[in-house]
């Protein structure tokens, strides 16, 4: 490969928008620099293009404030990103035994047969899957110890006087005997590779959340202020509207960022719970998505937001690209604010 | 107002003078430090675009030349402004620098001499 087809190849670093305005000039400014005889890119020069690259596709307007909004939407869509992840982790889950299979060994618990049913709790997004059954015993005739001898060939925990779990194939059950019943919970153990999809959800819901960020908020910069409607102010005179692709990505933005903040913060916090702080082997874990699930209003209202403002935005960017004669015509309906709108309508951005 | 970063401040400089096309900034940037500011190409245009979008400079004018593309950058008015405001930021603290020096180098002397 030539020289400048490794440059060319490096620009792929960059995004193609920014190919396009920037790719040729930066290409020449390269082979402007390069001494004679040099065939390769050298590797400094290979750091800073992909450097290079990566900033520009992670950019964000000049301020403070894309920054402050970048960052908590990567937290935010960050967290609904790493319940996705657990949620697809957990769908490699075995599952919980049917009811033939749960019996027998509930029979084992009790040492005497057991024919009812149980409770379940595993719909589609249910906060953990569990079955349970809570079974009358004479305690007198139960122990613990003897329970535990009945579990042979599973991995037991020997829990104390009056309870143990059992683990065997993907399947936990807890047995807790007390006051004449003995509570015998089945729970899926989680699979190894839950905690790596939860990371891997985080990370690219983050990153989407932030790029998310930069390319809204060019988008509606780059709208400029129109289209915006005339609203006649009570003592009758007309005035405009805020720019209204602005006005409504800003809204749907805070009203969906403020939805899935609750889950979030919550998530994080279950997060901690799980992955850094010691487990407490007598309670089953509660995956990380079961705060979406428990917030379903918010985090509904959350995602329907946002995917909306994320429509806004993107009317707002065909918008800019084409300017009709329409939005043209709406800039000077009231001639009184004529003035106003031409400096307004001045592109902002080069 | 916070300092301009040393490779932004080159820069503007550099552009002070006449409209430069990107090599000729990196040339500009080379000479100015005297070798000790390298930047890249990817790491100029990086901040060429920032400046842009600040509105401190500007695209002048765009060149063809042996089908190569140049386009020449100029420094606005409100990059000279800022770049105004920071050389007075620079010599205020060079001043007061040389001033310590200066008291610094005296009082030294006087307890020297006792």
């Amino acid at each position: 490969m030539t020289l400048e087809g490794w440059y060319r190849c490096l620009m792929l670093a960059y995004p193609r928008g920014y190919r396009r305005s920037h790719g040729e000039e930066l290409v020449t400014i390269l082979l402007d620099a390069v001494p004679p005889g040099r065939a390769r890119p050298t590797f400094r020069e290979v750091v800073d293009l992909l450097r290079g690259g990566l900033r520009q596709r992670f950019r964000l307007p000049v301020g403070k404030a894309p920054l402050v909004v970048a960052v908590l939407t990567a937290l935010i869509v960050g967290a609904f990103g790493s319940a996705a992840g657990a949620w697809l982790g957990w769908r490699a889950a075995a599952p919980l035994p049917a009811d033939p299979a749960a019996r027998s060994i509930t029979t084992m618990a009790l040492g005497q047969p057991y024919i009812d049913t149980f409770y379940r709790n595993e719909g589609l997004l249910e906060s953990g899957h569990t079955m349970m059954t809570y079974a009358p015993v004479r305690t007198a005739a139960w122990s613990a110890a003897d329970a535990r001898a009945r579990f042979a060939g599973w991995r037991i925990e020997p829990g104390g006087n009056d309870w143990f779990a059992a683990t065997q194939g993907g399947l936990r059950v807890r047995v807790f005997g007390h006051d004449g019943v003995v509570d015998v919970v089945f729970y899926q153990v989680e699979p190894p590779w839950v905690p790596i999809a939860t990371a891997a959800g985080w990370l690219a819901g983050a990153v989407s959340g932030w790029l998310l960020v930069g390319w809204a908020w060019y988008a509606a910069r780059g709208s400029g202020p129109r289209p915006r409607i005339a609203v006649q102010t009570t003592n009758g005179t007309l005035r405009w509207s805020p720019p209204l692709y602005r006005a409504a990505l800003g809204l749907l933005s805070a009203v969906g960022l403020a939805a899935l903040a609750r889950p979030a913060v919550a998530t994080y916090d279950e997060l901690l719970a799980l992955y850094a702080e010691p487990v407490d082997p007598w309670a089953p874990k509660l995956p990380s998505w079961s705060w979406y699930t428990w917030y379903a209003h918010l985090t509904m209202a959350g995602m329907i937001a946002l995917t909306l403002a994320v429509a806004v935005a993107a009317a707002a960017r065909a918008a800019a690209r084409q300017p009709t004669v329409a939005s043209e015509l709406r800039d000077t309906v009231p001639s009184g604010a004529a003035g106003e709108v031409v400096t307004q309508g001045m592109p902002t951005t080069g | 107002m916070a300092a301009l970063r040393e490779p932004t401040f080159l820069i503007l400089t550099a552009l002070a003078g006449a409209p430069l096309h990107g090599y000729g900034i990196l040339q500009q940037v080379g000479d100015l430090s005297g070798g000790d500011v390298v930047l890249g190409a990817g790491t100029l245009y990086g901040a060429l675009d920032r400046l842009a979008e600040q509105g401190l400079i500007a695209v002048d004018r765009e060149e063809a030349i042996d089908g190569r593309l140049r386009r020449y950058y100029r420094l606005t008015d409100d990059g000279a402004s800022r770049l105004a405001v920071e050389v007075e930021r620079l010599r205020r603290n060079a001043n007061a620098a040389a001033a310590g020096l200066r008291r610094r180098a005296a009082g030294g002397f006087a307890i020297g001499a006792a």
